[in-house]
């Protein structure tokens, strides 16, 4: 889908027209997947909060600017879902990596080199790491590595002081390296 | 993990470097002292590690296609099976209190548009016949609503309260499917 085509869409989908809305999921749905599943930690979970989050984009969609890139503003929406739905859990739990993570289909079985293992290994357990974060410290990893956003950004979404955004990533990583210790050469 | 060698300033000094949030000046003044001073250094090192093992995470899949549940989640509500059949319930009973009420109604009814007053003998004689339509068989209630038909034709002054009653009814109705409809954004 080129870009003039998303903005025939997301001029339609403003207009109401849910079946072009639906295009647009189709095209973003694995980004904001990801985000959730990445923060929640479990398949059915992300699955539901990402679709919240297109469902809650819609109704705000009359009064997104066009010339915005669709993409992170609704990566942000599906952010503040699933933070919400984190703050709201009575604990913090590490649910076990599923097939889907991104590893299974990576590993070459017998052909997988010992270095490819290492490496592998060595990805599930900051993965895990991750998980194991309160969400506060999880929700600022996820905005600054995976959505690559900046302090400020991260600040004004979640509403935080910028220096709290900072102390928080300080944190975070340092609880992701006590956990990981230090990488075998 | 703290570095019993840096202190908290130096600790968010050396993050914001790595992620690119210090100024070009401060950026320059920073990468000196790295040069120039070991344990920085090391820190240094050790979270550059860190931070380039995210680069190589992979991405969480989506097994499945969330647009069309999206989609349907957009779409307008429509009444939950279980106010179906009240509906259906509800417009038969209509029907049905219109034809039993029709004896009553073609004596109370004035003519239009010389208005005269109700014959009461017959009033009550046709709340007498509508009583018995509950008790006795259908071919007496026939018989009331011939000879009811025979006393008054159908005419505009019977057909404006029915009129009125459906209004009444499709109004309520309306109001309802308007209360289980959300709003779309």
């Amino acid at each position: 889908m080129d870009s003039f085509a998303e903005q025939e869409l997301l001029a339609q989908a403003q207009r109401g027209d849910r079946q072009a809305y639906g295009a647009l999921v189709g095209r973003y749905q694995q980004s904001l997947f990801a985000v959730c599943y990445r923060l929640l930690g479990q398949r059915q979970d992300a699955e539901d909060a990402a679709q919240e989050a297109f469902v809650r984009g819609f109704r705000s969609l009359a009064g997104f600017d066009r010339q915005r890139p669709l993409g992170p503003w609704l990566r942000q929406i599906a952010t503040n879902v699933c933070y919400d739905l984190l703050r709201q859990r009575p604990s913090t739990t590490v649910p076990l990596l599923d097939e889907h993570d991104g590893f299974d289909g990576r590993s070459g079985g017998w052909r997988e080199t010992e270095q490819a293992q290492i490496v592998r290994e060595r990805q599930q357990q900051l993965w895990q790491a991750i998980r194991a974060l309160p969400p506060h410290y999880r929700v600022v990893i996820e905005m600054r590595h995976f959505q690559e956003l900046s302090y400020g950004a991260i600040a004004a979404q979640l509403n935080l002081p910028l220096n709290t955004v900072k102390s928080h990533l300080l944190r975070a990583r340092k609880l992701l390296l006590e956990r990981l210790g230090p990488e075998s050469e | 993990m703290n570095d019993p060698q840096l202190t908290l300033k130096d600790e968010l000094l050396l993050q914001a470097y790595l992620d690119g949030e210090l100024s070009p000046a401060e950026g320059h003044q920073f990468a000196a002292r790295l040069t120039a001073e070991p344990a920085l250094r090391a820190a240094y090192d050790q979270w550059l590690s860190l931070l380039a093992e995210f680069d190589g995470l992979p991405e969480p899949q989506l097994t499945r296609d969330l647009s069309a549940g999206v989609v349907r989640r957009l779409s307008p509500q429509m009444p939950t099976p279980v106010w179906r059949p009240l509906l259906l319930a509800q417009a038969t009973a209509t029907i049905l209190l219109a034809l039993l009420a029709w004896p009553l109604l073609a004596v109370l009814t004035p003519t239009l548009p010389n208005w005269t007053p109700p014959d009461w003998a017959a009033l009550m004689q046709g709340w007498q016949t509508a009583a018995g339509l509950w008790q006795l068989t259908l071919s007496r209630w026939a018989a009331a609503w011939q000879s009811a038909f025979e006393a008054q034709p159908l005419s505009l002054s019977l057909l404006l309260p029915l009129a009125a009653l459906a209004a009444v009814i499709w109004f309520i109705q309306v109001g309802y499917l308007w209360r289980a409809t959300p709003a779309r954004r």
